[in-house]
């Protein structure tokens, strides 16, 4: 059994989710992955949360999907991080850093 | 700004909807074949690489429904649901279709007729530049505490010299004269105006010129309206510098108005056919009060200050001119003006469709209950009733006033005969305004039967609804009761108790919506009469076949089913319960 991982906090997903466009354009399963290696396998993006939530920053313009051809030339969609999107990555790192600095401090833990 | 993006992201994703769903499916499967190729090449077997990775992802359908949230694509895909299964409610249910089609056409018709009505006197703003700041100046009589009396020429010069809250200032005054042209002559309404009047509404003649200051003492000239052009002049664009003549004297045509153009009527002006520059002789400042006069607020003043600095003028009047004591000034915007008499009966209709429109939702509310059996009897009648009585029903036999005055012999026969007696007497006098003594009083009285007309068609319609709603509503009560029927019955308890039961509950709601309904009535209508003609408040007569209308509809409606439903045995009453 694998040890057990932390749940996502409500919103990070997004942030998860634009930090992981952020090297470059993605699949839904890529994407998934990518946050995953990212974490060093200690977050797991539910499938059941990814789709809904990439489909929401792209109603809210921050990421944009596009067409695209796998490498065995299958039609695929991938998304892509738009200015909006870069500029709300931004911020809500900025956030998240002094909240998890909030938290540490609360916590006592350094 | 985002947020319209967003819609219209929306929009277009609706328009492509099957695609999306397409494209989201396909993406779903690819996923499921990467996860399927990454548990593989850990060394799972395909098959259950495959459904692990089927597992991993969760509910594929709850998760498109959530994308679809997400897109607020759902709320249109439950609407056509909905939709979907109102048309075959309602296909199954003619009947109710039928009625409840019928409240909402009659219901929104005559509330859009009505609407509209309001829309065009009320709301829509004058024909003129700037309306809103074109106001009516009145003197007030302090003593007798009228605030709308027409305005000396002295004191319409005086506040159009020191009134600095006004752009210009015009006055008119109502003027007729006879028109001697061939083939015969005709009594023709103007107005007198001011110079400057026609620029002050923002208005120009189509052809020929607008009234200058030489006007006013030069030789008599005119304008005339494009009505009477085109009646008199036959359109003729040569008309300007035509010479007429007007009441026994020559008179030079300057210009001719726009066809758009509707003069302002207020106070005694009614139609103008043609308009003269004003005269300012020494005599006419003795004439007392007489004039109109229109001011344009200078832009960014506002009607209070406009109304203070008048006043103070006017106090000022009264120390310089001692026919001026006793009197102050008043402002009024013309929009208000002109609108004033049409206001309140305007109002009137509308209060009045509103709540048939009302009735009309409501009464459809109660059937679709009704026929959805899902709500308790009482609360259905309460509304069916409540709305019955509605205020309109009072004005239901209203009997219109009885016109007593006789006509001999048609006008159209009696017209030549008039004619040549008269041209015999003075050939240059016109006959003017012919009409028959009936006639007269129904024009004078035309706008108040106009207004009783329509709330009979109301109170009508509002009859219609009540009866309709009344109907389904215990119809469909007491058949949905054909069990307990069947069980009384099956008790041995005789027919005609078990209806005459069903009678008293259905008539005993019905009563009391009544009795409401006849105090609304007597209430509402005591107000009415101080706005309406020849409406009288509880009137017994209207009130009683009204009431006894909505009882015989709420019998008719008990007995039908009840005796049917005692006539057939107690056995199939009770399995068909």
């Amino acid at each position: 059994m694998s040890p057990p991982k932390p749940d996502l906090l409500q919103g990070t997903l997004d942030l998860l989710i634009l930090k992981a466009l952020s090297a470059g354009p993605l699949h839904g399963w890529a994407i998934s992955k990518r946050i995953q290696q990212l974490s060093r396998e200690m977050l797991t993006a539910t499938q059941g949360s990814l789709y809904p939530a990439l489909y929401r920053l792209e109603d809210r313009g921050w990421i944009s999907g596009l067409d695209a051809e796998s490498a065995e030339g299958r039609r695929i969609k991938v998304y892509r991080l738009t200015a909006l999107g870069r500029k709300q990555l931004a911020e809500q790192t900025d956030n998240w850093r002094a909240f998890s600095a909030a938290m540490n401090h609360v916590l006592g833990t350094s | 700004m985002e947020g319209l993006r967003r819609l219209a992201r929306r929009i277009r994703m609706l328009g492509r909807r099957d695609a999306v769903e397409r494209t989201l499916a396909e993406e779903i499967r690819y996923h499921i074949e990467c996860e399927t190729d990454e548990l593989m090449r850990r060394g799972l077997p395909r098959d259950s690489a495959r459904r692990q990775a089927i597992v991993a992802f969760g509910g594929i359908e709850q998760i498109k429904e959530d994308v679809r949230d997400v897109r607020g694509t759902r709320a249109v895909d439950d609407g056509v649901t909905d939709l979907r299964y109102a048309a075959r409610v309602l296909r199954r249910n003619p009947g109710f279709t039928i009625a409840s089609v019928l409240t909402f056409g009659l219901g929104i018709g005559v509330a859009t007729a009505i609407f509209s009505v309001v829309y065009g006197v009320l709301l829509r703003p004058l024909p003129y530049a700037h309306p809103e700041r074109l106001m009516a100046l009145w003197e007030r009589d302090t003593s007798r505490d009228r605030d709308r009396n027409v305005v000396s020429l002295e004191n319409f010069e005086a506040w159009r010299i020191r009134a600095g809250s006004f752009a210009g200032l015009a006055a008119l005054m109502p003027t007729s004269m006879t028109l001697t042209e061939r083939p015969e002559p005709e009594r023709l309404v103007g107005a007198e105006v001011s110079t400057g009047y026609f620029r002050l509404l923002g208005v120009s003649p189509a052809l020929g010129r607008d009234f200058v200051e030489a006007d006013a003492t030069g030789p008599l000239v005119t304008i005339l309206s494009d009505g009477l052009w085109k009646r008199r002049f036959g359109g003729d664009p040569a008309v300007v510098g035509r010479v007429i003549t007007v009441s026994g004297k020559p008179c030079t045509i300057v210009g001719v108005m726009r066809d758009t153009f509707d003069p302002p009527r207020f106070g005694w002006l009614g139609s103008q056919a043609l308009w003269f520059p004003m005269v300012i002789s020494p005599d006419r400042h003795a004439w007392g009060r007489f004039l109109l006069v229109v001011g344009r607020l200078r832009e960014g003043v506002a009607i209070e200050q406009s109304r203070a600095e008048l006043r103070a003028i006017a106090s000022q009047l009264e120390t310089e001119i001692p026919a001026d004591k006793g009197w102050s000034a008043s402002v009024v915007p013309l929009k208000t003006e002109m609108t004033g008499d049409a206001r309140t009966t305007l109002l009137v209709l509308l209060g009045a469709v509103s709540l048939l429109l009302v009735m009309a939702v409501t009464n459809v509310g109660t059937l679709t209950l009704s026929a959805m059996r899902k709500r308790g009897h009482e609360l259905a009648i309460r509304r069916a009733i409540g709305a019955t009585n509605g205020r309109l029903f009072r004005q239901l036999f209203v009997q219109t006033r009885d016109l007593v005055i006789r006509t001999d012999g048609a006008p159209e026969s009696t017209m030549p005969l008039l004619r040549s007696a008269v041209a015999a007497l003075d050939p240059s006098l016109p006959l003017y305004a012919v009409t028959t003594l009936p006639d007269l009083v129904d024009t004078t009285l035309a706008p108040e039967r106009f207004t009783m007309y329509v709330l009979t068609a109301f109170a009508m319609s509002a009859i219609f609804l009540a009866a309709v709603g009344v109907f389904g509503v215990l119809v469909g009560d007491v058949t949905r009761r054909r069990r307990e029927i069947g069980i009384r019955l099956a008790l041995g308890a005789p027919g005609s108790r078990v209806v005459l039961l069903l009678l008293r509950r259905s008539l005993l709601c019905a009563a009391g919506g009544v009795v409401a309904g006849i105090i609304l009535a007597v209430v509402l209508g005591g107000m009415m009469t101080t706005l309406l003609f020849g409406v009288h408040p509880a009137d017994p007569v209207s009130l009683a076949a009204v009431a006894s209308l909505v009882l015989v509809v709420a019998t008719t409606a008990t007995l039908l089913p009840a005796l049917r439903a005692i006539r057939h045995s107690p056995l199939s009453a009770l399995r068909q319960g």
